[in-house]
């Protein structure tokens, strides 16, 4: 399959190069496969919606490309990931390289227990800025374009986690976006949040792929017609291992499915 | 019928356990008035800022108070970094093998070595083949061994109850390993690392065995000027006064319990109100 051909919805009649790329892929929790030879190409500054039933390995998939599989004793990964051509599994690429290039927002909100400010200053100054200035301008540019600036810019001070859910979900993508990566990874993003704080992350998602290359897992069929350019649906096999089973133009997929599995689960026969 | 059964057994449910926690606390009351009544006639200004005299029958207990100070001083200097930094490993860097497993059965079993094994594996190691003699600084090492069961254990539980959560979200950013200990993991296990340091001093404070054999002596002319020198301390000195100086004034005896418990329990209460405002500043 090539990306190429996808038409994206932020520049009407643009055509996006391949961002992100996985090359028959397997992953392995110890002696349990999670994932099947998978082979997925991801557009630039588009949103990917990556959907299946739960256990089918989305999240498993997402975290490959930020390496945060790492983390996890006892995992294996087969195959080749690539960020713009460049394998992230080689030997020699630093992983903090990668996950500063390709950031996450997480299933739950995770501010760090400190001010607004710091949240957001966190990365850039892991990353050595010290100048108070500089930071504060990296906050309140990432803030501006979490669409949070102005109902926090009066609580800089106070802690993100005195902030309400969906408040807290923009500030870990202000957070992610301080510290200006390619790629944001979305695991989840609205799962804990209510209605009106899932339509703000939605919207805000519109606006940033115009700049930055989104995956978003979504177990919400809904969601992933709302946001996205192209949709990939994962499935398990009968050893639960997860694979591909179709990917495509996000309206294309919903409307005209070409795998039965892909039909079965859009019209909520199972799953 | 059986709604009414259901209400007496709840209600003897709860006198079980209302009554079991009374059992638990009485005994402690019942202790600290009991050496507060018999040990108040001793206690003075003269008596916690003055020098033993006659074998400790009159006089004070200051030198004393101040060798157990230096010897939780002492321990803790050795046992904190040495502890947070082994949990740090154990819990950050370890991978699980069989080394790992080793080390992890070996901390349990510190925890579990008598005390006077320590007192003895001091005075081999650092009286005798260190060559630091009777002192100050072989009783801190020693009860710092003692107490590294505890740091490492309080420092690895604290370390691992950080949600995985705010470690992702760190690396997520790319921040390495090391900044996300240092700057994530580490200032939120920090009060719980720190209750467990105080815990740790707390408990030097009140060892005996270990300290008899690597150099707290019962009379110091003077205070000790240098970690080489020999010291006085609360529970060494109690347990000579009561077991070994015939005609010691019995209130001298408990006054001396009193200042040590005082010692031991105003650095708990040091480690509450240390975690209290750790709290406070994490949340407000």
């Amino acid at each position: 399959m090539n990306a190429d051909v996808f038409p994206t919805n932020n520049g009407s009649s643009h055509l996006n190069e391949t961002k992100l790329r996985s090359q028959d892929v397997s992953l392995f929790y110890g002696k349990f496969q999670a994932l099947r030879s998978i082979s997925l190409d991801i557009p630039e500054r588009a949103v990917t919606a990556i959907i299946g039933p739960s256990g089918c390995g989305k999240s498993s998939y997402l975290r490959l490309f930020n390496r945060m599989n790492d983390l996890i004793p006892d995992t294996r990964t087969t195959g080749h990931v690539e960020l713009d051509g460049i394998d992230i599994y080689q030997r020699d690429v630093d992983v903090v390289d990668v996950r500063k290039r390709v950031g996450m927002v997480f299933q739950r909100p995770n501010p760090f227990p400190m001010s607004v400010f710091e949240n957001v200053a966190f990365g850039p100054r892991r990353h050595g800025i010290r100048n108070r200035e500089e930071l504060s301008d990296i906050v309140e540019r990432s803030l501006r374009q979490a669409a949070l600036w102005d109902e926090v810019k009066d609580k800089l001070a106070h802690p993100g986690l005195a902030l309400s859910g969906g408040q807290q979900q923009r500030l870990c993508i202000a957070r992610v976006l301080a510290v200006e990566p390619e790629v944001i990874l979305m695991d989840e993003p609205c799962s804990a949040l209510d209605p009106v704080a899932t339509l703000k992350i939605e919207d805000l998602m519109r606006t940033l792929c115009s700049e930055y290359t989104i995956i978003i897992v979504t177990h919400n069929m809904q969601q992933a017609a709302r946001v996205s350019d192209v949709t990939a649906f994962f499935m398990m096999e009968d050893d639960r291992a997860g694979v591909l089973v179709e990917a495509g133009p996000t309206s294309g997929l919903f409307t005209n499915p070409k795998q039965k599995t892909t039909e079965d689960y859009i019209t909520g026969r199972f799953g | 019928m059986n709604m009414v059964r259901r209400r007496i057994t709840q209600r003897l449910a709860f006198i079980l356990l209302a009554a079991t926690t009374l059992v638990v606390v009485t005994p402690v009351l019942f202790i600290i008035i009991y050496m507060a009544i018999e040990g108040a006639p001793a206690l003075s200004w003269e008596f916690l800022i003055s020098a033993p005299r006659m074998a400790g029958k009159e006089g004070g207990i200051f030198p004393a108070i101040i060798g157990t100070f230096y010897l939780m001083i002492g321990t803790i200097v050795f046992a904190l970094p040495v502890g947070v930094l082994a949990g740090i490993y154990l819990t950050e860097y370890a991978t699980d093998n069989w080394l790992t497993r080793t080390i992890n059965l070996a901390i349990l079993n510190l925890a579990g070595v008598p005390s006077i094994v320590f007192g003895l594996f001091g005075l081999g190691i650092f009286v005798m083949l260190f060559q630091f003699g009777m002192s100050l600084l072989a009783a801190s090492l020693t009860l710092a061994c003692q107490a590294l069961a505890m740091t490492i254990t309080t420092s690895r539980e604290a370390i691992l109850a950080v949600p995985r959560e705010l470690r992702e979200g760190s690396l997520a950013v790319g921040a390495t390993r090391w900044q996300t200990i240092r700057h994530i993991v580490l200032p939120q296990s920090l009060s719980g690392i720190v209750t467990g340091a105080v815990l740790a001093m707390s408990r030097a404070a009140g060892e005996t065995a270990p300290i008899l054999v690597v150099g707290a002596a019962f009379l110091v002319p003077g205070l000790p000027t240098s970690p080489l020198d020999r010291f006085m301390a609360l529970p060494y000195h109690l347990y000579t006064a009561a077991a070994h100086v015939p005609g010691m004034p019995k209130s001298i005896m408990w006054g001396t319990a009193l200042v040590l418990l005082a010692v031991v329990l105003s650095f708990n209460l040091i480690a509450i109100i240390i975690r209290l405002r750790v709290r406070r500043r994490r949340y407000s």
